[in-house]
Formats: C-alpha cells, sequence, structure tokens
C-alpha cells in the first residue's frame, strides 16, 4: 500500500494514483498497440505546420525528452502554468534579483513580509516547514507581515499571534505601496496620507522594520499576481530588495511555478538557452513571452496540433480544443474531450524514479519507484516519438 | 576495432616527448602497445606530421549549474542575437557567453576538449549541475564541490571540532555530492555576506562564528591533503577585484602552511594599489611568490575584450560589483545555509584603463611563471571571457608579434602600467601541452588522461600546423573520444555522452549522524535526499560515475 507524506497536494497526487488505469493506448477511444500510437503520433507531428508542446506536467527527464522532440519536429514548448511564471521571469530578465532559498529563511529571516493570502493554498506547508521551527541564528521571535487581500478572508489559527502584522489591501496596490515604502526609505517627501488606502504611518512603521531588521524577506506567489503588469508591481518588489541592501541584509523568495513548471523551465533554459515559450520552427530556438504563449496559441487559432503532457495528475487533461491532440498522460486522466490519440505512461515518483525542483528554483529533489506497472515513462514515449519522425 | 594513427608528431608531457613523429594505436577506446605485426589494422589515420596531442582539460569552466541557468535568463537579449540552427547531427541552442549545455558541448569537442570541469557546485545544487552537464554531450565531465561557507563547517571551526571529524565532513561531501575537489570560494565571506558583513580579509573575524578566512584555508587544505584527495584545495581567494588584494592572496598562500592548494583565476587576484588611478599590476609579485613555492599551483582566469557574464559563487564580491554591471541588471543570491552565487554581466573594453591592465596582468602572470606544470589555461569561464576565445588566447602566448600588435591597441596608461611590452617569452606547443592536458590531468589525479602512453583513454586531439596558431587550435583536423572519431576539420562527425569524473575518499560514518540530526532540525530537505547515489547519477541523471583513486588516508 503506498502512502503519502503530509502535503496536501502530494497526498491528492497519491490518490489519483488508485485511480482506475488504462496502461492501454487508444485513438480515438478505440484501443490500440502501443507502438502503433507513436507511430500515428509521429506521423500528426511531422505534417503539423506548428505544432504545440504544451503541458508539461511531468519530471525533469520527462521534459528533457520533450526539448528533443520540440527541436526535432518544430514545435513550440510551453507549461500550462508558465503564466505565472513568467511573471517572474520577465522580472529576472529585465533587472535581475536579489533572492534566497527556504533554509535560509528558515535560519535566517527576522522579518518576512508574506504578499498576497494565496500562498498557503499553493504551498500548504510554507508556515509549518519553513516559518515555524526555530530558527538557527534569531535569538528574538520571527515578525510576519501579512500584506494582501485578507479582507475577508480568515487568517489561519497557526500564523495569527503577537508576532504577525495583517495589511489588508489588494494586489493591484502592491505596486503603489512598495513604490511609497522605497520612496519613505529613500527620504523623499510624500503629499499623501495614505497610499491604495493604507495610512501613511503604517507604511512608515513597515519601512522601518524592513530597514532595522537583519535579514528581512519578501515571499510572494506570482500566481497571485493575476493582474495587468504584475510584473511592473515584482519589479518594484524586487527593487525595494535593492534598495534595502544597501545598509542590510534583505532577500526576495520568489515562489512561482506548480504542477512541474519550475522543472520545465529549469531543462528549457539550460538545453536551449531561453525560458519556456520558445519555438523552433525555424530549426533555432526563438524565445518570446508573449507569442509563443501556448494558451494564446490555442485560443487564436495559430497552432494546428496539440500534444499535451501530463503525467503527475489526472486533472491535468488538455484543454478543450478544435484542433487533433495527442495526449501523453496520467492513466487515470480525466479527458474533457477524447484526444486523437491517448498514450498513457507511468507516475514520477509512484511507477519510476525521476527528478523534481522544489518552489525555490534551487534544490532538486529525486523521485522514487514504488510500485511495479507496465507504463512506461514519459521520457521513453516521447524519445520513441522522436525516433519515429521521418 | 583497431585504429592507427600513422607517423603524428607527438607532444606528450606526460612522457616528456616533444614533437617526435610516433605512431599510436588505439582499440577498445584505449591507447595500447603498437601490436605484433601481422594484426590487421581496421582503420589508419595518416598524419605526416600532423601535430598529435591528448584531448585537452579545462579545470575550471562555469557550465552547469543554477548560477548558469540564472545567467541564460539574465543574458536573454544576447541569446536572441546568437542562436544556433540544429543540424542533422547537433541540437539547436543559443548563447555566446552563457551558451545551453549542447552547444557548450559540442564547441567544446570542436576545439579538441575532451574533459571539463565545473569549479563552483554547491552540494544543494550539485544535482541540477550533474543533469545539466549530462546534458552536455562530448565531454566527460566532474565537479568541485563548495566548503567554507557552509553553516556546517563554521560551526564545526568555531566549536573546535577535531581536525578528523572535519576530514569526514569533507569526504562525506565528495561522496555525496559526486564530486572530484573541494572549492572554497572567498573562504567563509558568503557567510559573512549573509550577516551582513561587506568585506572579509584572510585575517578577519566571521562575526558570527569568530573564524578567518585563514583558519578556513587552513583546515580544508589540510582535509584535502590528509584524506588523500588529489586534487589540491581550488581556493578562489579573498577580495576578489579589489586593488591591493594581492596582499589577501599572499596570505592565503601562507595560510596552506606549505600543503598543496590551487589559486584559481589569480589575475583577479593579482592587483595592486600604484599610480595615479591606485590600481595597478602585482602579477610579478604573485608570480615570484607562486614560483618559488613549489605547493601552490594556479590558473589565471585570463579576460578578454567583449561582452561576457560573470558567475560567481562570490556574492559578497558580486553584489559589491553590481556597479559595472554591463547591461545594467544582475542577481545575487542567498542559498541553503550552503552558499551563495552572484550573476553580474561585465563588457570588458580595451580602451578602458582598468580592464586594459587586467589583460595584461594575465598575461604578465603566464608570461612569468616559470613552471607550465603549476599554472593552467582558462578565462574563468564565461568571466574573464567564454571558453570558445582560447585558441586567441594561445596565440598571444605563443606569437609575441601578435600580441605586441594586440597591445599596442590597449589604453595607453595601462600600456605604460604593464611591462608586458618587455616580456619576450613565447610560449612552445610541448608548453601548451602541459598547461591544457598534462598538468590538469596530474593535478586532478586523472591517471587516464592528459596523455598518449598505453592505458590512456584514446581522447586525442589532432591539429594541422598553421602559421596562425590561433586558426590551428580553433579548428582540429581529428578529435576522438575515447577511441571514436568524434570532430574532423573542426566539424562534429558523431554525438558521445561523457562520465562524471569523482573521488570517493573513505570516511567515518558518524558523521552522517552528526549531519542528519543537524538536516533534521536546520535544513529543508533529508539527509537522504541530499546524497545523490551511483544509481542515480546513472539512471536518472544520465552520467555514469567514473571514479578516480585517492591515496590513502592518514588522519
Amino acid at each position: 500500500m503506498i502512502k503519502s507524506g503530509q502535503c496536501p497536494l502530494n497526498s491528492e497526487g497519491f490518490n489519483q494514483a488508485h485511480w482506475a488505469n488504462t496502461s492501454t493506448s487508444m485513438i480515438q477511444g478505440e484501443q490500440i498497440s502501443h507502438a502503433t500510437a507513436i507511430g500515428k503520433a509521429a506521423d500528426l507531428l511531422s505534417k503539423a505546420e506548428f505544432p504545440l508542446i504544451g503541458g508539461l506536467v511531468t519530471d525533469v527527464n520527462g521534459v528533457r525528452s520533450a526539448m528533443a522532440l520540440a527541436d526535432a519536429c518544430g514545435a513550440i514548448i510551453d507549461h500550462q502554468d508558465s503564466q505565472a511564471i513568467f511573471r517572474n521571469t520577465r522580472v529576472l530578465q529585465d533587472s535581475g534579483w536579489m533572492t534566497t532559498t527556504l533554509t535560509e529563511v528558515r535560519n535566517r529571516a527576522d522579518l518576512v513580509v508574506v504578499i498576497g493570502s494565496q500562498v498557503l493554498d499553493d504551498h500548504p506547508r510554507f508556515f509549518e516547514r519553513i516559518l515555524q521551527p526555530k530558527p538557527q541564528f534569531l535569538k528574538k521571535p520571527r515578525q510576519l507581515i501579512l500584506l494582501g487581500p485578507w479582507d475577508g478572508r480568515k487568517i489561519p489559527t497557526e500564523i495569527k499571534g503577537n508576532n504577525t502584522t495583517v495589511i489588508k489591501t489588494t494586489m493591484e496596490s502592491v505596486a503603489e505601496l512598495t513604490a511609497a515604502l522605497r520612496a519613505i526609505l529613500a527620504g523623499r517627501p510624500l503629499d499623501k496620507n495614505q497610499f491604495a488606502g493604507v495610512n501613511i504611518s503604517i507604511l512608515n512603521d513597515l519601512a522601518s522594520r524592513l530597514k532595522t531588521s537583519q535579514y528581512s524577506v519578501l515571499a510572494w506567489s506570482a500566481k497571485e499576481f493575476d493582474t495587468p503588469h504584475s510584473e511592473l508591481a515584482i519589479e518594484q518588489l524586487v527593487e525595494l530588495i535593492k534598495d534595502l541592501n544597501k545598509t542590510t541584509r534583505s532577500s526576495g523568495l520568489p515562489l512561482g511555478g506548480s504542477n512541474g513548471g519550475i522543472s520545465a523551465n529549469q531543462v528549457c533554459t539550460w538545453q536551449s538557452g531561453v525560458p519556456l515559450r520558445t519555438s523552433f520552427a525555424t530549426g533555432q530556438p526563438q524565445h518570446d513571452a508573449l507569442l509563443f504563449d501556448g494558451q494564446r496559441l490555442l485560443e487564436s487559432g495559430e497552432t494546428d496540433l496539440l500534444l499535451w503532457i501530463s503525467s503527475l495528475r489526472s486533472d491535468q487533461p488538455p484543454p478543450d480544443t478544435d484542433i487533433p491532440t495527442i495526449a501523453i498522460g496520467h492513466p487515470a486522466m480525466q479527458f474533457k474531450r477524447l484526444p486523437e490519440i491517448f498514450i498513457p505512461v507511468g507516475i514520477p515518483g509512484i511507477d519510476h524514479t525521476g527528478h523534481m525542483f522544489r518552489m525555490d528554483n534551487v534544490v532538486s529533489l529525486p523521485l522514487r519507484k514504488l510500485r511495479e506497472t507496465d507504463l512506461p515513462a514519459t521520457a521513453d514515449v516521447l524519445s520513441q516519438i522522436t525516433a519515429r519522425l521521418s | 576495432m583497431l585504429i592507427k594513427l600513422t607517423g603524428g608528431k607527438i607532444y606528450d608531457p606526460a612522457h616528456g616527448i616533444n614533437g617526435k613523429v610516433k605512431n599510436i594505436f588505439i582499440r577498445d577506446g584505449q591507447i595500447i602497445q603498437p601490436p605484433k605485426d601481422r594484426v590487421k589494422i581496421d582503420k589508419e589515420y595518416k598524419l605526416n606530421g600532423k601535430i598529435v596531442m591528448a584531448g585537452a582539460i579545462d579545470m575550471h569552466t562555469h557550465i552547469g549549474g543554477g548560477k548558469v541557468n540564472l545567467a541564460r535568463t539574465l543574458m536573454t537579449h544576447e541569446h536572441r542575437t546568437d542562436p544556433h540552427q540544429h543540424t542533422v547531427l547537433k541540437r539547436s541552442g543559443s548563447g555566446h557567453a552563457t551558451p545551453d549545455t549542447l552547444s557548450a558541448g559540442y564547441r567544446y569537442a570542436e576545439m579538441g576538449y575532451t574533459t571539463c570541469f565545473e569549479p563552483a557546485m554547491l552540494p544543494s545544487n550539485a544535482r541540477q549541475s550533474h543533469m545539466e552537464m549530462a546534458d552536455t554531450p562530448m565531454l566527460d565531465t566532474g565537479g568541485y564541490a563548495m566548503l567554507g561557507s557552509d553553516d556546517f563547517l563554521l560551526k564545526m571551526l568555531s566549536d573546535g571540532d577535531d581536525q578528523s571529524a572535519i576530514n569526514d565532513y569533507v569526504a562525506w561531501t565528495l561522496n555525496a555530492s559526486q564530486c572530484i575537489g573541494i572549492k572554497v570560494v572567498n573562504p567563509g565571506g558568503i557567510n559573512a555576506f549573509k550577516f551582513n558583513q561587506r568585506s572579509l580579509d584572510v585575517d578577519e573575524n566571521n562575526q558570527y562564528y569568530g573564524v578567518t578566512p585563514r583558519d578556513i584555508v587552513r583546515s580544508l587544505s589540510r582535509a584535502i591533503q590528509e584524506l588523500g584527495v588529489p586534487h589540491p584545495l581550488h581556493i578562489h581567494c579573498s577580495n576578489l577585484g579589489i586593488p591591493g588584494n594581492f596582499e589577501s592572496t599572499l596570505a592565503t598562500m601562507d595560510a596552506a602552511e606549505g600543503r598543496p592548494i590551487h589559486l584559481t583565476h589569480i589575475q583577479f587576484h593579482s592587483y595592486g594599489t600604484e599610480g595615479d588611478r591606485k590600481f595597478s599590476s602585482a602579477a610579478a609579485q604573485i608570480a615570484e611568490a607562486v614560483n618559488r613555492q613549489k605547493n601552490i599551483s594556479m590558473d589565471v582566469g585570463q579576460i578578454l575584450f567583449g561582452q561576457t557574464a560573470s558567475i560567481s559563487g562570490d556574492n559578497m564580491r558580486q553584489y559589491a560589483n553590481h556597479q559595472h554591471a554591463h547591461p545594467k541588471k544582475w542577481i545575487c543570491m542567498d542559498i541553503e545555509c550552503d552558499a551563495g552565487c552572484g550573476v553580474v554581466p561585465f563588457r570588458y573594453r580595451d580602451k578602458d584603463f582598468v580592464n586594459a591592465l587586467q589583460w595584461a596582468i594575465g598575461l604578465e602572470l603566464f608570461l612569468l611563471a616559470d613552471d607550465p606544470w603549476r599554472i593552467f589555461l582558462t578565462t574563468d569561464h564565461p568571466n574573464g571571457a567564454p571558453f570558445t576565445s582560447y585558441p586567441h588566447l594561445i596565440r598571444l602566448l605563443m606569437d609575441r608579434s601578435f600580441r605586441r600588435d594586440m597591445l599596442a591597441h590597449i589604453n595607453p596608461l595601462a600600456k605604460q602600467h604593464s611591462i608586458l611590452e618587455t616580456l619576450d617569452r613565447e610560449y612552445s606547443l610541448y608548453e601548451i601541452a602541459i598547461m591544457t592536458r598534462a598538468a590538469p590531468a596530474r593535478i586532478l589525479g586523472l591517471k587516464d588522461r592528459g596523455h598518449l602512453a598505453r592505458g590512456g583513454t584514446a581522447d586525442i586531439t589532432v591539429y594541422d600546423p598553421q602559421d596562425n596558431i590561433e586558426a590551428m587550435f580553433e579548428k582540429p583536423l581529428y578529435v576522438f573520444k575515447g577511441g571514436e572519431l568524434v570532430v574532423e576539420k573542426g566539424q562534429l562527425k558523431k554525438i558521445v555522452r561523457g562520465k562524471t569524473q569523482v573521488v570517493k575518499p573513505d570516511y567515518d560514518n558518524s558523521i552522517e549522524k552528526k549531519l542528519n540530526r543537524y538536516f533534521n532540525r536546520y535544513h529543508t530537505m533529508k539527509l537522504s535526499n541530499f546524497k545523490i547515489s551511483d544509481d542515480e547519477m546513472a539512471e536518472d541523471i544520465g552520467s555514469p560515475v567514473q571514479v578516480h583513486a585517492c591515496k590513502d588516508r592518514i588522519a
């Protein structure tokens, strides 16, 4: 019997592994042999003008093989959740940043500002594993500031307390508040008593705490910055951190990806030199964060074939689209519409070993094999298709 | 399959062979003794006086790991303007200073390099480094694990733990991260920066631990020696880039107390404070000190003019240098109570006084060092320049008139401040073969490569002699990797994959119990997940390990 750890996201993955499984490939719902499915998939990819390899909800080796396939058939490659990743990546590309990782936060951060109110939803064990344990280098308790849309949202009991301050605001206001903080820290005169509904005295207090803390950390989940031009808000945060480092230490903790997005972006970057949202249509990587946004390409109808990879979870099926779809996925995949071809594959960390990157973009963790199945790994299926391309 | 390379001029300094015409025989990927007369030769290459050397070894090049991937992202603008078209053999890629892993492997092989070492592998990021290097085809690879700013070691030193326990920790780290050497970067300085110290000289305390860089260098160099690890402690000295830092470099040499150490990218650590601009060359003092102290080796980290990106574990110094970023964007990271990193793009300009003098200082070091077995040809890729500029650098060393032509173009004040004009030395082919083959193999303990005698791996590069030495080194006639022809006339012929070169010194397992307690208390990953097994290297990471021998552990 497989048992999961205590992470709710992890548990969900384990539950899905127990659902009714298939190990047989299908063409339009009809069972066919694995070899036929591979041949047919290669055929469709060879004939497609502008195929999109999307989803990428898989492990490092799955993405490695997807990259080789994209290069071989001139596809565009993107991850289903790259919208959030690119809110961070575009700032990194344009201005760089100062950031930190989970173990540093746990042991060193005397002041943690969590921007947004969904960090706990996206990273359920962040408080318990990172912020609650006793830090190695701090004598006084860690101060926590929750800055975000907490209006009407209940603050979880485990993070309430004397050392927690809540500053209620909207995600749209983060840029303005951060700009005000930067102005206060720079000693500039301000002509308003409040910014985005927050009183100047609260901002003065926050500025002073940031300045006097030994090692402050500003954490945000890019997913929650679902606002127009959110990269400009993130850039303000990044510049605030740079300002603070002139006299003390401060670091960002940009939390991005979900469903393997970070792993996908890392592999794409080291294998092509550029991040996701890259086209290989001309035989060389062309990266454009707007033009090659997979979701946009599907909506605009510019792509004529979708190869969807989703082996980590059964509830991330291909988006509903009119174009032919090849799904390489979880054996219990719940489809909205039957794809032209479905090739079931093993679940990384259950049916085969592999690697995934952690939320802080630095540490990658090994995944173990927990059961015997006859399901092939995503990487193997993609390599077989690449080998069959004409 | 028996292959014969007939009539080449052999440069094999490991065996004292300097341009003698000899035949080489290859079977099953290895160089063998000449077989008996009647054995059938399957393939013969008639070399008729072509130049034959072992495959080149780059002992210090940043080709894989989290900081390299960050640099690629920061350099997206450059990658957009420098895409590489895929071919029947090659995957596509992009980038000049920070190329993708596949392009790096192809380009190294096309220049006759067959083994490369990533010098700054954070143990917490080792897995990613190994994955990236596994995706760097054509090359055997390896890494140096970074220690010296990790809180675990600093606490051990601060607590006054026994040297033997420190030796165990060092050996454990080499095993767990699958590395071949240990590197210390700005000893204790990356850690001190986390406590908001902005500089740390050799005898200054890390304020939290009360430990000095001298303590760290002494302890780690002793550990390496006592464990019998072949590669001496690889040191990136304190105060990188600061005028007057040559004194810290001399103090670091002193801290080793006569034990073997390797000082890396020493050009960045050979600066004086003389002259109107308070920036001068201290190459003469550094070269003199290294010439005199036989326990010390160095690689240069030559700068060459143009755009590049500097990638370093030394976030204390990278933070301080961010004001020189070109273009104006940069990254600094604190990482996992382990170390850190910083990425700062640079454009070195020949008309700039400081850049021009840096260029001259590197060349002075090359020309003043009297033992080519203890100086290595590096640009600290991509920090001084991308590795693709090695042929140009070799020409600067071998061709005095070319060097003087280049010198005529640099900032005139820098030219005045350098003794380069007066240095007549020209490196010989034999000396280049020492610096780029025989010596790196010897200093890393790689008995199977860097030479052309029986038992060596058949990693062999053949050059067609030309007047322009840069052109010769840019496009070898043939490159063999493990006995297979992989490059012909500078063009890739076959894709091969390499192995990861490691050492596995012994350690007392009680250190793991101590580490396990520490990890459970303070870290955010389990110790069992921190360690990388041989199976994981082979099956999931995709680069099986090849173990090199250590000497017997003595303490």
